[in-house]
């Protein structure tokens, strides 16, 4: 029985957070089509504003990645912290 | 209405083929010694590993087929399968030899550029609360990246018996519906395809495995999904229906601090006893998905598949509200 409630507290959490990675996601499109993307292109745009607006969306998507990354990790090692996982033998997954 | 014969053809000829192709595929694994092995569980069965191929022969030849029995052969539909392809080609090259992992996304970025050059986009993507927006210049240069993200955030998922396959089929249905209510023909029907293979795929995928999809399937799935919603102009619905792999993706290069090979990993985010899976508590092992979801008890890989596929549900609900709330 427990482990059906541990089961759904981590699906809950993880559709938490992907709730949250969901909507900081429309913030960040919505701060890159006002601030990033022109709405017409002259094509005598300067250089330099061509420039800043690929650099700043490369930073907002950075933040937006670290920003979800934080959380992530921050919510594992509670969860870890409170007894959760196990050691266990040498076996294991791979990642990719 | 008249596009339901056309759904209808390339989701039973994509089944067949793939179906009537995995013997011959299994041959092919066992000449070319092609065996991964199923190291979650405690026997450790050595499964073939290039069962992607059956994915590949199935789309491709079904697409071809019925594009040209319906006459729907056009650029879109070149494009669509020059580049999946490529990606299957780089997955497979990965197959047989482990691949740079700075040299892969390069390759897999090279795969999109056949829709870029073919011209099979739309550089006007509408995004939520503001529409459609300018972009003529920044479009081609975004996607060949889109193509490395989406498709090494589904290779990212492919860890577990059905993992990739069951969350790809959620994100495959999810654009398909979208294409279908926008009247959206091709794309729809390269979603028919795909989904017709991947499902016979899923029945040999899945828990216990008897073929693993390899590279080679996790790549085309991920350059299928990448072109089709770019043929489609379904860019936004498709990043966030894989929310959950791309999620994965990013912790996996952040937790090792760049592209590098999971063989070169100190500890493994997952660990395994008596079948049954746990998170490694080590800050030293990577954050993933399959981590987070074993963190509060251990779980059999079966109960990990099932609540991948239901977090891709919620993402998939997510993809839906955007595109037809928020961005309509």
């Amino acid at each position: 029985m427990s482990n059906v409630k541990d089961k759904f507290l981590t699906i809950s959490m993880i559709a938490i957070l992907l709730l949250i990675v969901w909507g900081m996601f429309l913030g960040v499109l919505y701060l890159m089509s006002v601030f990033v993307i022109p709405l017409t292109t002259s094509p005598n745009e300067p250089l330099l504003l061509s420039v800043y607006r690929i650099g700043t969306a490369l930073l907002i998507l950075v933040v937006w990645i670290i920003g979800w990354h934080r959380l992530a990790t921050f919510w594992l090692y509670r969860v870890l912290k409170k007894g959760g996982g196990h050691e266990g033998s040498e076996r294991n997954d791979s990642p990719s | 209405m008249s596009a339901i014969p056309l759904l209808f053809a390339s989701f039973i000829l994509s089944a067949l083929l793939s179906y009537a192709s995995v013997p011959f595929i299994k041959s092919l694994a066992r000449k070319a010694k092609l065996f991964g092995v199923d190291v979650h569980k405690s026997w450790r069965p050595l499964v073939p590993k290039i069962g992607g191929i059956s994915v590949f022969i199935g789309v491709t030849v079904s697409v071809l087929v019925t594009s040209f029995l319906f006459n729907m052969v056009d650029n879109r539909v070149l494009a669509f399968i020059i580049s999946t392809e490529l990606a299957a080609i780089v997955g497979l090259w990965e197959d047989f030899r482990e691949l740079n992992p700075v040299l892969k996304p390069v390759l897999l970025a090279l795969a999109g550029l056949p829709i870029v050059f073919m011209g099979a986009y739309y550089p006007y993507p509408n995004l939520p609360f503001v529409g459609k927006r300018m972009l003529t210049i920044l479009y081609p240069i975004l996607v060949p990246i889109a193509f490395t993200i989406v498709t090494n955030a589904v290779n990212s998922m492919d860890v577990l018996n059905g993992s990739m396959t069951f969350t790809s089929i959620v994100a495959v249905f999810t654009i398909f519906l979208i294409a279908l209510t926008n009247g959206n023909a091709p794309p729809a029907y390269l979603c028919t395809a795909l989904l017709g293979s991947l499902i016979v795929f899923a029945y040999y995928n899945k828990y216990p495995a008897r073929l693993f999809s390899g590279n080679v399937g996790s790549l085309y799935v991920g350059a299928s999904l990448t072109s089709i919603a770019i043929i489609g102009s379904m860019e936004i619905a498709l990043l966030i229906t894989i929310l959950p792999q791309i999620m994965n993706e990013f912790h996996i290069i952040y937790s090792m601090k760049g592209f590098r090979s999971a063989k070169n990993l100190s500890e493994r985010p997952v660990l395994v006893e008596n079948d049954m899976l746990s998170a490694n508590p080590s800050k030293k092992a990577p954050i993933t998905l399959v981590r987070m979801l074993t963190s509060r008890c251990s779980l059999s890989e079966k109960e990990v598949v099932k609540m991948l596929v239901m977090i891709s549900i919620v993402s998939a609900t997510l993809a839906l509200i955007t595109e037809f709330l928020i961005i309509k």
